[in-house]
């Protein structure tokens, strides 16, 4: 099932793109430096016996605080744009048992741990600076569904309501995913490969929040502050249209 | 023509293989005698938080609307195959989804908030939401009426109906 749920995910996700496109994580054997570049280094898991990592989302943020990429048109695995990034799978540079690690040619700028799996971090994640001509060091990126069924502690408390963990037969389109990011430690060993170009430990922001930019579930990454309230009068994109005519359509009611 | 049966059958297993939602979500025909269902609780509930201001809540709606409304399922993001059945079939079921993981997300979101989700009664909410639901109105877009009902609600009165998981 999860094997399935995968296969689904990225094959929706590689459908589809904004007028951007995303970068794959390199195989360690195409790895050419370009110093014109920046780089993400993450570690990512918890890996499959095979040492696949499941789906991993990265994202440039604009002056606007939103993705420069967003869901809808072209490829999201082609490598000719880089202002985001679906890193998982076996182009790894090894693996620890836990985690596989991933490293991601992108544009310099600022970024964030966007999301993984079927759901988006858009209500609070990290934020971190890609410099051009550095491989930034993101730390280990874990994931799981909210199923209080990991076999990570911190994931494991991270569990919906009874209604939503249950929901459907063949997969389960309302559970949204949990996602625990641990910050680079200066001792956790590298390849070759990787420290032989400058290599920074990502300094991480703190409750970054963005757009929805895959149009998926939507959660706050393990272990940041609870949700503060709105300041009222502030303007969302709903509003430019909220009112606006046009053909109306079928409202998505279940009835 | 046996083919074409064949592939019908095909399309029709897929779909309702395909279709967890809608068995729980659409409602299934019965009998004139047989007792009413209950008001699915996925379906029909309101978000309450005590002591917050209708400012607050509205703004509050405002944002986790914002996170919401463009959700698109993963049949939006896969091409459907079967023809023009298979389309038809997809896109009724891409409806549902939208539906229930719009609901999913603004459970989360207004959650990480505080609020609380309580039970609505379906004709009590029918009228509350106009026929839509808490993100979009029956236009596919958002009310700003609907907005007001559901921050006046969020902020008013502990409501006496049930109080849900969140």
């Amino acid at each position: 099932m999860k094997t399935l749920r995968t296969l689904v995910l990225a094959a929706a996700l590689c459908l589809g793109a904004g007028a951007v496109h995303a970068a794959n994580p390199l195989k360690p054997a195409k790895f050419v430096w370009d110093p014109a570049k920046g780089y993400i280094l993450a570690r990512v898991g918890p890996t499959g016996d095979d040492g696949k990592a499941p789906p991993v989302y990265f994202a440039r943020l604009g002056d606007d605080g939103n993705t420069v990429w967003s869901f809808g048109g072209r490829l999201i695995n082609s490598k000719k744009e880089l202002d985001a990034a679906m890193v998982w799978g076996g182009d790894h540079f090894g693996s620890d048992g836990q985690t596989s690690l991933y490293l991601v040619p992108v544009n310099p700028g600022r970024w964030v741990v966007g999301g993984a799996g079927n759901t988006v971090l858009s209500l609070g994640s990290y934020g971190f600076e890609v410099k051009p001509g550095e491989i930034t060091y993101v730390g280990t990126v874990l994931t799981d569904r909210e199923n209080g069924k990991s076999d990570i502690p911190e994931l494991r408390s991270a569990k919906l309501s009874p209604d939503l963990v249950e929901f459907g037969t063949l997969m389960n389109i309302v559970m949204s995913d949990a996602v625990l990011v641990r910050p680079a430690g200066d001792a956790d060993p590298l390849p070759a490969a990787i420290t032989a170009h400058p290599v920074t430990r990502a300094e991480l922001q703190p409750d970054v929040r963005f757009n929805n930019f895959l149009a998926a579930l939507i959660n706050r990454a393990v272990g940041l502050p609870p949700l503060e309230h709105q300041e009222p009068g502030r303007e969302y994109p709903w509003q430019k249209t909220a009112n606006a005519p046009g053909a109306p359509v079928k409202a998505d009611k279940p009835r | 023509m046996r083919h074409h049966l064949i592939r019908f059958a095909a399309l029709a297993a897929a779909a309702i293989c395909l279709m967890p939602a809608a068995a729980t979500a659409a409602p299934p025909a019965k009998p004139a005698e047989a007792a009413p269902p209950a008001d699915d609780p996925a379906k029909f509930f309101l978000f309450h938080l005590d002591g917050i201001s209708f400012e607050t809540a509205r703004a509050d709606y405002g944002y986790c609307i914002s996170q919401s409304w463009r959700i698109l399922s993963l049949r939006d993001k896969i091409p459907s195959g079967g023809g023009l059945l298979g389309a038809l079939i997809n896109g009724r079921m891409a409806q549902i989804d939208r539906f229930r993981m719009r609901n999913a997300a603004m459970r989360k979101c207004m959650g990480l908030m505080g609020y609380a989700r309580y039970r609505v009664p379906e004709a009590e909410w029918d009228a509350l939401v106009k026929k839509g639901d808490i993100v979009l109105a029956n236009n596919n877009q958002v009310d700003l009426e609907v907005l007001d009902r559901l921050a006046r609600y969020a902020s008013g009165p502990t409501p006496a109906t049930e109080r849900l998981d969140p």
